[in-house]
């Protein structure tokens, strides 16, 4: 006996009711329990569906899914930092790297003309940073609710990509720095030449990040995906 | 697998040996393959499988290629050059352990 289409799709349901959103891990479960499914009925023909669900799913231990979401998460979150690493390293090689040290050059320049304290830059700072992260929460809360709406698959890499998520605190810890070396005096205008030099670099170094995360990446998200899940191009 | 200490370190090893001899493989024949070999002594816990092949997957040892079988997606699993390379030295260090435990269990034999 075989597993049919209906069942198939009662097995779907069956992982997103146990938290698995993600289609990519829902497929490899999904066919990780039909299989035991007929496996247990070449042994015992009359077993119903459901019992012989139940009895599969028992195999993955009293957490169930949980322990493969969690490690499938944590492996695409690596491979994710890492993929952002290499695009930020991208502009440490020529020619983009020309385009970081003016940027760099151009802030130092400005901080020097500029007479604000450190407090007022670490308040910009602060604010764009929530800006950002305001904007972001927004446009992913219509992204998702579109997708929904057009019952569209969701793939776990995808959403990291697109909602930043491992990447959101990862690219703010430049701010904690900026804590730490900022100089306790009136004006940045006035501070050491190379603190000065020091804090524009991060700041760049870090609009950056943030433009690899919210911009380069997303544009080849299709390219990415489909070198992550090689059945991206089976699903209809 | 047997709830015990001295095979959960082991299930690496399990995976990369039986995927370099038999090249590819989907997560549920990895389990059935593992009981068939040991007369079903031992059994691996689907709920520690996965976690294993996606992290295995992610350090680059293991590749992944999907097919369509009858209705449902597949996904099969095999060494990549980086992953041969790491089951031999996986398995030179099984070797030595094994033959350590030997001397210590039974000295007279190892000798």
């Amino acid at each position: 006996m075989k597993i049919n289409d209906s069942q198939l799709e009662q097995l779907f349901s069956f992982t997103r009711k146990h938290y698995v959103e993600w289609y990519d891990l829902q497929s490899e479960l999904v066919d990780h329990l039909a299989n035991g499914i007929e496996q247990q009925w070449k042994d015992n023909t009359s077993l119903n569906f459901e019992d012989a669900l139940q009895k599969e799913f028992k195999k993955f231990g009293i957490f169930g899914f949980m322990n493969v979401v969690e490690e499938r998460q944590k492996s695409l979150g690596k491979k994710y930092s890492k993929l952002i690493w290499k695009h930020v390293l991208g502009f440490f090689k020529i020619p983009r790297i020309f385009m970081l040290v003016l940027f760099s050059f151009l802030v130092f320049y400005l901080l020097r003309l500029l007479t604000i304290t450190p407090d007022y830059f670490l308040g910009i700072l602060v604010i764009l940073c929530f800006g950002y992260f305001a904007i972001l929460i927004v446009s992913n809360y219509r992204k998702r609710k579109r997708a929904e709406e057009s019952g569209e698959k969701k793939w776990l890499f995808k959403d990291m990509i697109m909602q930043q998520g491992v990447g959101l605190g990862f690219g703010l810890i430049p701010i904690h720095i900026f804590n730490i070396i900022m100089p306790n005096t009136e004006s940045l205008a006035t501070s050491n030449d190379y603190v000065l030099g020091g804090i524009s670099f991060l700041f760049v170094l870090m609009c950056i990040m943030i433009y690899v995360m919210l911009v380069e990446i997303p544009k080849r998200a299709e390219e990415y995906l489909q070198e992550t899940y090689p059945e991206y191009q089976l699903v209809d | 697998m047997s709830n015990n200490q001295l095979y959960r370190g082991s299930l690496t090893t399990i995976i990369m040996r039986l995927l370099e001899q038999e090249g590819k493989m989907y997560g549920y024949e990895i389990t059935q393959k593992v009981k068939e070999i040991t007369g079903g002594r031992m059994d691996i816990k689907e709920g520690a499988l996965y976690p294993s092949l996606h992290k295995l997957e992610s350090e680059g040892h293991l590749k992944v290629a999907a097919e369509k079988v009858e209705n449902r997606i597949r996904k099969y699993y095999s060494l990549t050059p980086q992953g041969k390379k790491q089951t031999v030295a996986m398995l030179a260090e099984l070797k030595e352990y094994m033959e350590n435990m030997q001397a210590i269990i039974n000295p007279k034999l190892a000798l």
